[in-house]
């Protein structure tokens, strides 16, 4: 078990240098002069231009960029913004707070909801509830996740003037103000960006628990609960939901990508200054060290979030052989 | 045929006429006829769908969306198909270093999270052709198809049919393009069919953040990034093309799931 674990993890790691490389590559074999990105619509003398190439060392061949680029990640170090000339580290330091907070959130709520709300579709499939809800998971599986946010910043900021439409906190919010009044500013904020990010990722694990407890409802054992008298509640419990939730844990491996990209729109959407927001707004700019730091750090943490799937999966399912 | 297969068919015809028929009949999306007066206008007889802040037709900026999104659906989804059935047919048909190679090239693809590297392209590359981001969103698309086709042809390798062509002294190379390669094309064309949902909404979403094609060109993503500024006075501008996107992704799964039920009915 412990071998294995330093093994995936081993795996994990790996996989996250290998795809900085490509990234930075990438970046590099492709058509497109990094240099229009530093000067913008600024008319510089070929003089200066030559200096800023240097300076920046966008002619640097891809050996000397690959090497730099991991000497500089060992300390910390992932360039500097072409647009805001400061480190990409700090940029993302400053907005991985944010991010972590909404993507946290987002998975507790879609897991914990989207399992409850299949397993009670798999309890009675044919109710007309649960066919319904099967209904709007499949909308707001189709709808994108910036088009929800659109929706709800046009319901409830818009028309009914209910909650914030946009950032972290109220500019306005006393300087002097208290702790309550700036937490109670804070989850205004968050309800929108939280309640796009759950609709639009919910519906997977909703499906997927909803097809694994609809194969154990028919299971014998099942069947040997409910004649002996078993109550309702310990049979959905104990007799499907229990040996219904490794697939589930499965799917968290693939489901990350989708918080990623949720996390880009949606952070995009309510101007919340996270690292999907930040990914966004770079790539508009072309601010390409940006881009790449960001890029590197999403990665990361889809290979951390498929590795602790699989540590789990591996914890809920003792049985399961070495492959 | 279940009705949410016939509903799929329906909805694909639908989002295809609107791309075939509705340029010719809808007039020039650019034509910005009363550009003081003429905006923002409620749908009307005149604008079925309404007028957007420069006076646009609505109506005229959706058909034309529609057809830029299937042309660039449909490069996207032959480059990300043909690609992903190469390396899934070697990755799973070919033994020895060489099929291993591939196989872990695709799982390396598929451990990068296809926005970040769609963002880390269109950032190196900067504006670009509808043709080209096409290319890109197949480029980006490929390793979940090589995944699907590598599971198909190693279960395909293991066939009696395949044993039997191998007994009988068929070249690796021949078995593989004539006793693998076509078991694995239903599925492949299933995977791209579904794809075409994802493809649809990435296009719009880089429209969406003003990134990829030129923000001028009528793009469904470009109509919302607009609509978000004009929510209050005029939300008919986010419905039209919140809706055509709903309809297209829509028609690509069900689509996707009646081709499924048809020409792999083994499989979930």
């Amino acid at each position: 078990m412990s071998h294995w674990a330093v093994r995936r993890t081993a795996e994990a790691v790996a996989l996250t240098i290998l795809g900085a490389v490509l990234l930075v590559a990438l970046v590099h074999l492709l058509p497109g002069d990094p240099l229009n990105a530093i000067i913008g619509e600024r008319a510089l003398d070929p003089a200066t231009k030559a200096l800023l190439r240097e300076q920046w060392g966008v002619d640097h061949p891809l050996p000397v960029v690959l090497g730099d680029f991991m000497v500089g990640i060992t300390r910390g170090d992932l360039g500097i913004s072409y647009g805001e000339q400061r480190p990409v580290a700090t940029l993302l330091a400053e907005r991985l707070g944010p991010t972590l907070l909404l993507g946290s959130l987002t998975l507790l709520i879609t897991f914990t909801v989207g399992m409850a709300l299949g397993l009670w579709s798999a309890l009675r499939p044919r109710s007309r509830r649960a066919q319904l809800l099967g209904t709007l998971t499949l909308i707001t599986y189709t709808l994108p996740s910036f088009v929800i946010g659109l929706v709800l910043v046009w319901v409830f900021a818009v028309s009914w003037q209910w909650l914030p439409s946009a950032g972290l906190d109220d500019p306005l919010l006393p300087i002097d103000a208290t702790g309550g009044a700036v937490l109670l500013d804070r989850i205004r904020h968050l309800i929108l960006p939280l309640a796009t990010m759950v609709l639009a990722t919910i519906a997977v694990p909703i499906r997927q628990q909803r097809s694994a407890a609809l194969a154990t409802v028919a299971a014998p054992w099942v069947m040997a609960a409910r004649a002996r008298g078993v109550s309702p509640w310990r049979i959905a419990w104990q007799h499907v939901w229990r040996p219904a939730v490794t697939p589930v844990i499965t799917l968290l491996g693939l489901w990350l990508p989708l918080l990623v990209s949720g996390a880009v729109f949606v952070e995009y959407v309510f101007a919340w200054p996270g690292v999907g927001a930040l990914i966004a707004e770079a790539t508009g700019t072309r601010d390409i060290p940006v881009v790449i730091g960001a890029g590197v750090l999403l990665v990361a943490a889809v290979q951390l979030g498929s590795l602790i799937a699989d540590l789990l999966y591996r914890v809920a399912t003792p049985g399961t052989v070495e492959s | 045929m279940s009705i949410r297969h016939r509903l799929g068919v329906v909805l694909a015809f639908t989002v295809m006429l609107l791309a075939i028929l509705g340029p010719l009949l809808t007039g020039d999306p650019t034509a910005q006829p009363d550009p003081v007066g003429g905006r923002l206008l409620a749908p009307s007889t005149a604008h079925w769908l309404g007028t957007d802040a420069f006076s646009r037709d609505v109506l005229s900026r959706l058909a034309h969306g529609a057809r830029l999104s299937l042309l660039i659906a449909a490069i996207a989804m032959t480059t990300a198909g043909s690609i992903g059935v190469l390396f899934g047919v070697v990755a799973g048909g070919v033994r020895g270093l060489f099929g291993w190679t591939t196989s872990r090239a695709i799982d390396i693809a598929l451990a990068l999270p296809r926005i970040v590297v769609l963002l880390v392209v269109v950032a190196a590359l900067g504006q670009i052709t509808p043709v080209e981001l096409g290319l890109v969103l197949g480029l980006t698309g490929w390793p979940s198809i090589a995944r699907l086709v590598r599971g198909e042809a190693l279960r395909l390798r293991e066939e009696t049919h395949v044993t039997a062509a191998v007994a009988l002294g068929a070249p690796p190379a021949r078995v593989i393009a004539r006793e693998i390669l076509p078991g694995t094309l239903p599925p492949a064309l299933v995977a791209a069919t579904l794809g075409v949902a994802d493809v649809v909404l990435l296009e719009a979403g880089l429209g969406f953040l003003g990134i990829g094609v030129s923000p001028q060109l009528p793009t469904w993503g470009s109509m919302i990034l607009q609509a978000q500024r004009h929510l209050a006075e005029a939300p008919w501008l986010l419905l039209a093309p919140g809706v055509a996107l709903v309809v297209a992704t829509a028609a690509a799964t069900l689509l996707g799931d009646a081709l499924r039920s048809r020409l792999a009915p083994g499989s979930r």
